[in-house]
């Protein structure tokens, strides 16, 4: 059975996006480690300018257009949009010669390399070519982030219908009905405990549904705070707070850990409601949350979440209401 | 001492926070803008996606994509703030640049216009460095502040203002169009024109290479704007009235892209007056547990043990992100680093905007 929770199970293709600096690359990595784990052949896929995703799983040197690999049943590979964008072309036309013969010319090139669409589509067939060559059961894919990974996505059916006929519009309609396959792809949704990307996720759901006929099938809630005290606690914290308040002559570091506990709290309150409202709006859609942990150094820190998920799974994943 | 920001404050005509996303940047535009304007300069800022509390602070929920005055109380500065709009800027351009009205609905009517403000990539940021460059030529205001959008990756602004000059290659269009020469530039490898013409018609339709010359021959007019503009910008972009802030988070790989950004300022002869840290974790205060929890409140014991492990974990966050503030002073100068504290949680009226500006401009 297909469940984008279940490592074992997730569809071949995870998708991955999130509004900019929430972890993205960070859940890729993670949901990759899962997979391998889990005993599936897996590659993961770059395709930002900036490609953190093989250092972060411990890959020797830097990763390049064409798969290589990482570690035992892990291999990698960082697109190389440019390029995938003249293989797409090439693939489409009859014969190399006449392929050769376009894409020798360099203003055509450029053209390309900035058409709308263009960018996404040649992307996304450059992963799905990966996943045809039947050499991994699982592909986990970092995606820009939102607004832009909306377009990627919805790249093919845009060009589809910007072209309407011919060979490129029936093969981006082909992909874009593949990628719209819940049993192919999962588009997975990271975010944070904070409000604008909360509202950032909702909109994705309410669009990506909408739009491509792909909701997202999961949603990672990284970097949740632990509360100053065990949440059975938190009473007592605040009833000495309350105390401390009013002291008569409280010194300074009493007055200074009033503060700290005091945002602790708040902060714990304001991510406790960011949580519930993203349950509450994502109806069904089951959600992973990650505990916050230091970024210092990002093997240990996959190590530790990937140890806390073990640990924690039970309380860590639920169903939107 | 005045600080490389304050200069940029007092002296630049714009102020360019970038960074990589999800690190303040709306929050760090906005309370310098206040800041600048309490300081009486007439200021704008440029907003693309403001959270709602902090648009509302600023008087900005119902706005759209010109400037409007919002209301500084207790100052006579004065101050303005815009949201961008894409289309709406884009079509702007074409009204201002094209002067026949028929010829510029002609264009902007266009379905593969409409297609491409939606969804050509970098058109978000080619439509904020354009709006930058008619708002600062207009002259109404001393220093505009620029929140850059939530890029795919930062260096998009920089690539912005020569984009879509590239898209409107013209020699590709001169290939496509009728009546295109061609010949001189097309090289041995492919006899342009027609052949071009017909190949492109094999992989997309002829029709739709048909409406494709059709919509660059109602470009035309806007081609040389285009070229030039992106040529005025960058010369604005690399200038002494432009100053850049870069913004970003106490992790590694957040420092990495606000260096790689740097580097890429270089060829505009600009560096970073600073560069903000913001949600770094001062150290906690010596804690003496049992002086804070008074005798008698519940779990008394176990609730000490919860404040000591909340204390390791602040100190142990504090003693990382202080890390990584010190490796970076160590490779842009110390003087360079404004390390700030979480803004997240109250960063949303005019006075906590003032107070984030205040120690900022500390730094």
């Amino acid at each position: 059975m297909i469940s984008p929770l279940d490592p074992r199970h997730a569809p071949p293709l995870m998708l991955v996006t999130g509004k900019g600096g929430v972890g993205k690359t960070t859940v890729c990595a993670l949901l990759a480690r899962r997979a391998v784990a889990a005993g599936r052949r897996t590659l993961v896929c770059g395709m930002e300018v900036t490609e953190a995703l093989g250092p972060m799983l411990g890959a020797k040197g830097p990763l390049g257009h064409q798969p290589q690999a990482i570690g035992p049943g892990l291999d990698g590979v960082h697109l190389d949009v440019e390029r995938a964008i003249i293989e797409a072309v090439a693939r489409l036309l009859p014969t190399p010669r006449l392929a050769r013969r376009l894409l020798d010319n360099r203003a055509l090139r450029r053209f390309l390399g900035t058409a709308p669409g263009a960018r996404g589509f040649s992307a996304l067939e450059a992963v799905t070519e990966h996943l045809a060559s039947g050499r991994w059961d699982q592909i986990v894919v970092d995606l820009p982030a939102t607004g832009h990974a909306l377009t990627l996505l919805d790249a093919p059916r845009a060009l589809a219908d910007a072209v309407g006929r011919g060979p490129f519009a029936e093969r981006a309609r082909r992909l874009q009905a593949r990628l719209s396959d819940p049993r192919d792809a999962a588009l997975t949704v990271v975010t944070l405990p904070e409000e604008m990307p909360v509202n950032e996720t909702l909109e994705l759901a309410d669009k990506a549904a909408a739009l491509l006929h792909l909701g997202p099938a999961l949603v990672v809630l990284n970097q949740m705070h632990a509360p100053p005290a065990a949440p059975i606690r938190l009473p007592a914290l605040q009833e000495a707070l309350e105390a401390l308040a009013d002291a008569p002559q409280p010194t300074d570091d009493q007055r200074r850990w009033r503060h700290q506990l005091s945002q602790g709290l708040q902060r714990y309150h304001v991510q406790s409601h960011q949580r519930s409202r993203l349950l509450h709006g994502l109806q069904g859609v089951p959600l992973l949350t990650l505990p916050w942990q230091p970024a210092a150094e990002e093997g240990r820190r996959l190590d530790a979440l990937l140890q806390r998920l073990a640990e924690d799974a039970h309380v860590q994943q639920e169903v939107g209401a | 001492m005045i600080s490389q920001l304050q200069r940029a404050l007092t002296e630049g005509r714009v102020l360019i926070c970038a960074g990589p996303g999800g690190v303040g940047k709306t929050t760090v535009s906005a309370a310098l803008a206040v800041a600048a304007a309490q300081q009486g300069r007439r200021t704008l800022v440029m907003t693309i996606d403001p959270a709602r509390r902090l648009a509302d602070s600023l008087g900005l929920a119902q706005l759209g994509d010109t400037p409007q005055p919002v209301e500084l109380p207790a100052a006579e500065g004065r101050l303005w703030a815009m949201m961008l709009d894409v289309r709406g800027g884009l079509d702007r351009f074409v009204g201002e640049e094209v002067a026949d009205a028929s010829a510029a609905r002609s264009l902007t009517d266009h379905r593969l216009y409409r297609l491409l403000a939606d969804a050509m990539h970098g058109m978000q940021e080619y439509v904020a460095v354009q709006r930058l460059y008619a708002l600062h030529r207009s002259g109404e205001f001393d220093l505009i502040v620029v929140d850059t959008p939530p890029a795919t990756h930062a260096l998009d602004f920089l690539d912005a203002p020569t984009r879509l000059a590239r898209f409107f290659d013209r020699r590709f269009i001169k290939w496509l169009l009728p009546g295109g020469a061609g010949g001189r530039f097309g090289g041995r490898l492919l006899k342009p024109g027609a052949a071009l013409v017909k190949t492109l018609g094999a992989l997309l339709g002829g029709p739709f290479v048909e409406e494709m010359m059709g919509f660059f021959a109602a470009a035309e007019p806007v081609l040389q704007p285009l070229h030039d503009h992106g040529e005025a910008v960058l010369k604005l972009l690399g200038s002494d009235a432009t100053r850049f802030l870069l913004i970003t988070r106490p992790e590694p790989r957040r420092v990495e892209e606000a260096k790689a950004f740097e580097a890429a300022l270089a060829p505009l002869g600009q560096r970073a007056v600073a560069f903000v840290l913001n949600r770094a974790w001062p150290a906690p205060p010596p804690l003496d547990a049992e002086a804070l929890v008074p005798e008698g409140v519940h779990h008394r014991e176990a609730l000490l043990d919860d404040l000591r492990r909340f204390r390791d974990d602040l100190a142990a966050r504090a003693r990382a992100d202080a890390a990584i503030s010190e490796t970076l002073g160590a490779a842009v100068g110390a003087e360079r680093v404004i390390p700030i504290a979480d803004l997240g949680l109250d960063a949303h009226d005019l006075d906590a905007l003032t107070h984030i500006a205040e120690s900022l401009l500390a730094g």
